[in-house]
């Protein structure tokens, strides 16, 4: 082996390195004199030419895109318009900041809250709520449409009280928190519970 | 535009009046550069990172920066130069990213054609494509953009944001890992 950038010659004194250009790019020979007369110039550039046979063989490999990928980027970028902000960012973080605004309009102008606060706002008081272990990962999910906000809430409940009770209770705080500090109209929370663990 | 047999109308739209469609928002537009440009996309995440799955992610992440970054794209460059930039970029970084350790991937090509001599074929290709995988990104892109996608080096200087003399420079370095490497 090698290292890289050692110029391996051949033992006619020539650069197998050079070879290797000739051949990439179909070009004439730098030394045509010599390696018309040459055998382990020749056997190098035939050698060279098999190599790139193969590479051109690769380079006409049908390559089969999966389905998905189509279905996956036109399921996520629908209802995120495009931002001059957004290239070279990345993307964990342009996705989520290009999340919709719920709008309160008044009489003299329009409020709007993005999404993420609502999640935030949720997140925090769900946590509170006794009988809540954690409100996991990404606990907190909202969809707004105008002034209107649609919750989702996963939890991990403690062992013990009833659960349709305990998810009566995350659904009046979740609801309570976005319409009293963001004065929007909460529609719906829904509440899963994604588990439920035994306090010792 | 062309009228079918069957009576249907149709019109081929070339990619710029679609881009300023999809840079207005039309999602449907872009849906329709993505259908065209996807093979592409994929075909370099695949060759750049070598598994098959990790390709589909930096795809998907690559067209959806694509469409969040078109208002960046002024139409200097063809659309399809500026897509190789945003998902060779984004291998670039992957790459980067990955442990050594899983520079060891496994290759596979599927199987098409004759059984007999695509066997030999076959095993000739993975040695290529595992060749390919060991150069340094650097000299990968360079590689992959050239002799895979059929480049010139003036569309590699566009896409990597290097001059010509620098996309020449990795290739040769690239092709001699290449030979060297396959010879061994």
């Amino acid at each position: 082996m090698t290292a890289a950038g050692d110029d391996r010659r051949l033992a006619c004194g020539v650069s197998l390195e050079r070879l290797v250009d000739q051949v990439a790019e179909g070009a004439a020979p730098a030394d045509g004199e010599h390696q018309a007369g040459c055998e382990h110039c020749q056997a190098a550039v035939r050698e060279l030419e098999r190599l790139w046979a193969d590479v051109r063989a690769l380079a006409d490999h049908r390559v089969v895109v999966p389905e998905r990928v189509l279905e996956e980027v036109m399921h996520r970028i629908r209802g995120h318009r495009p931002s001059a902000r957004a290239t070279g960012l990345p993307l964990e973080t342009v996705v989520p900041r290009m999340l919709r605004h719920a709008q309160l309009r008044t009489t003299r102008g329009v409020t709007r809250v993005a999404d993420l606060v609502l999640v935030d706002l949720a997140r925090v008081a769900v946590a509170g709520v006794p009988g809540v272990v954690a409100a996991r990962g990404r606990a907190v999910e909202v969809e707004v449409e105008g002034h209107r906000v649609w919750v989702r809430v996963r939890v991990l409940a403690a062992y013990g009280p009833s659960l349709p009770a305990l998810a009566e209770r995350v659904r009046r705080v979740a609801a309570a928190i976005i319409e009293r500090n963001a004065g929007l109209e909460v529609v719906g929370v829904d509440v899963v519970v994604d588990d439920v663990i035994a306090n010792d | 535009m062309w009228l079918t047999a069957c009576g249907a109308v149709i019109v081929i739209v070339d990619d710029a009046h679609l881009v300023r469609a999809a840079q207005a928002g039309d999602a449907d537009a872009f849906e329709v550069l993505v259908r065209r440009h996807q093979e592409r996309v994929f075909r370099v995440a695949l060759r750049m990172l070598g598994d098959p799955v990790e390709a589909q992610d930096a795809s998907q992440d690559a067209l959806i920066q694509a469409w969040l970054g078109l208002p960046g794209f002024g139409g200097r460059s063809a659309f399809s130069t500026w897509l190789y930039r945003i998902v060779v970029n984004r291998c670039l970084n992957l790459l980067a990213a990955r442990r050594p350790a899983c520079e060891l991937l496994e290759v596979s090509l599927a199987a098409v054609g004759e059984p007999a001599e695509e066997a030999e074929m076959r095993e000739r290709l993975a040695a290529l494509v595992a060749a390919i995988l060991a150069l340094p990104g650097e000299q990968r892109s360079a590689l992959v953009l050239r002799e895979l996608e059929g480049l010139s080096y003036e569309e590699i200087a566009t896409v990597l944001g290097v001059s010509v003399a620098a996309v020449k420079a990795r290739l040769h370095r690239a092709r001699a890992e290449l030979a060297r490497r396959v010879r061994a």
